[in-house]
């Protein structure tokens, strides 16, 4: 193993080691899906009317 | 979401012990930041601690001083928890590294990138891991991954808040200079927290960069209306669908609040980017090639090309750069008071990215951002809406205003999936040393907006 891959090594375990005792719970962590849910936003989307919603370029 | 690079925790706990038993014993608080917890791009140094930058030469070297930004947070009484992720040597705006790995993008881990190269303070923003965080900022650092990962932040022009002590993948680069500033998914945490650093008067005693300029509260004035000029490109590209939308968004609110709002020419940008770009690699990124060589860690494939490419520059040619931009920052000035019938601009929005957050390794060059620094203008970014690829369809172009114009939008119409729930945001710049009111008036949108 080249001895930047080591350093690498290293550097990442210590990291690692100090996160481990703050990490939370797997269950708590939201799912990709979760986190990518924009339902709160549409409320922005219906500022808009249709005639400029079709709009897609500035004046 | 991998955005941690050197961890506090402990340490943290510890010193907002000392602060609670402070308290208890004097019935003060040691500052306006006692007990706040702050992050820090991993180029800040704090003693004790490296700051790698993503490079495997750096590591398991701490740092023999503290920048002076700590030492301002820490006479605060403000508590520093974590270092975060950069790309490699901060060289590009993408948070990836030979040392860390990737930093990804809280709103989706999939596809869309954090940004940079504060991409370690844009995803723990966007997690709440600390009240606010700090990063730099010298061609949009701090606002191209606050702006991708939904928060906000400001970029202050050169003076306000302290830079000394701190690393860079490109030392000396002052032709454009670094500048800090503030990250966070609350707005009143951003604005509390650059009114605690300007009103600490860091110029006496923290850095002797800092220029002696209160904090100057700015006020709307109820019946004055704000003159907005709006863009929606930046001289090499055009934004995509969801930009235009949330765009809009903003221009109606504020039409209907009764300001005067109008587009804008990308005049200027293209001058500007002509001659800023090649100053920030003058000296053929010799730094950065011999940190790479004494790891011999592999060159990240988004820097081959301008590694490759870099050669010290003659300084003649160099100052020729600088005459040239000098001239541009009189002549914007000039445009940012006539070039409107309604007078002088109280902003410019105008958003940090064509793309509502860029896909992974498809991060096109930023005027969008750069701009800016090359004009040291006040500039914040604020969320306005998330991509919704069922309204915001990808548009057949007649023409484009370039080859990476053209890259953009093929990129959104044929990725179109992927940016599902990328952040929409914007920029607020206004000119220079308008920090205050630049905060003012991004409140106010904001308040536009819930």
């Amino acid at each position: 193993m080249p001895e930047w891959e080591d350093k690498k090594a290293l550097k990442l375990h210590q990291r690692n080691t100090l996160l481990e005792a703050f990490e939370a719970p797997v269950d708590s962590i939201p799912s990709v899906d979760q986190q990518n849910d924009i339902s709160d936003y549409l409320d922005h989307c219906e500022l808009l009317s249709s005639e400029e919603k079709k709009s897609r370029t500035l004046p | 979401m991998n955005c941690i690079t050197e961890v506090r925790f402990e340490e943290a706990i510890e010193e907002a012990k000392k602060q609670d038993e402070y308290f208890k014993r004097n019935h003060e608080l040691i500052g306006p930041l006692h007990d706040v917890a702050i992050s820090l791009k991993d180029n800040i140094d704090i003693k004790g601690f490296d700051s790698t930058m993503g490079l495997i030469a750096l590591a398991c070297k701490p740092r023999k001083e503290n920048a002076a930004i700590v030492n301002l947070i820490q006479k605060l009484g403000g508590i520093i928890i974590c270092k975060t992720n950069t790309p490699t040597g901060l060289l590009f705006t993408e948070t990836t590294n030979m040392l860390w790995g990737r930093t990804l993008n809280p709103y989706s881990r999939k596809y869309l990138n954090v940004g940079g190269s504060s991409g370690g303070e844009g995803a723990i923003a966007a997690l709440k891991g600390s009240c606010f965080g700090i990063g730099s900022d010298i061609g949009g650092s701090v606002r191209h991954p606050a702006a991708l990962n939904n928060v906000y932040s400001i970029k202050p022009s050169v003076g306000r808040i302290p830079t000394y002590g701190t690393q860079s993948g490109q030392p000396g680069q002052e032709s454009i200079k670094t500048v800090y500033g503030i990250l966070s998914h609350y707005l009143d945490n951003m604005t509390y927290s650059f009114k605690a650093f300007i009103e600490a008067e860091p110029y006496k005693d923290i850095d002797a960069g800092c220029i002696p300029l209160s904090y100057r509260k700015y006020t709307l004035e109820k019946h004055q209306p704000l003159n907005i000029a709006f863009l929606d490109r930046d001289g090499l590209t055009s934004v995509t669908p969801p930009l235009i939308r949330g765009l809009n968004i903003i221009k109606r609110k504020l039409k209907a609040a009764g300001h005067n709002v109008f587009d804008w020419n990308d005049a200027y940008f293209k001058s500007m980017t002509d001659c800023m770009y090649p100053m920030y690699g003058a000296n053929g990124l010799t730094t950065l090639k011999e940190l790479l060589k004494q790891s011999g860690e592999p060159i990240d494939s988004r820097m081959q090309k301008s590694i490759a490419g870099a050669k010290v520059m003659p300084v003649s040619r160099l100052w020729n750069y600088q005459i040239q931009r000098t001239k541009i920052v009189q002549q914007y000035l000039n445009y940012w008071n006539t070039g409107s019938s309604n007078g002088r601009l109280d902003a410019i929005i105008i958003p940090t990215s064509a793309f509502p957050a860029c896909l992974l390794n498809k991060v096109p060059p930023q005027p969008y951002t750069s701009m800016w620094n090359a004009l040291d203008y006040s500039a914040s970014t604020l969320p306005v809406t998330r991509c919704n690829v069922k309204i915001d369809r990808p548009v057949k172009k007649d023409s484009y205003l370039s080859d990476v114009d053209q890259d953009v939008h093929d990129t959104y119409r044929e990725n179109l999936i992927n940016f599902e729930g990328g952040p929409v945001s914007v920029q607020v710049v206004c000119n220079r040393l308008e920090e205050e009111k630049c905060l003012a008036i991004t409140k106010y949108i904001s308040s536009l907006l819930d």
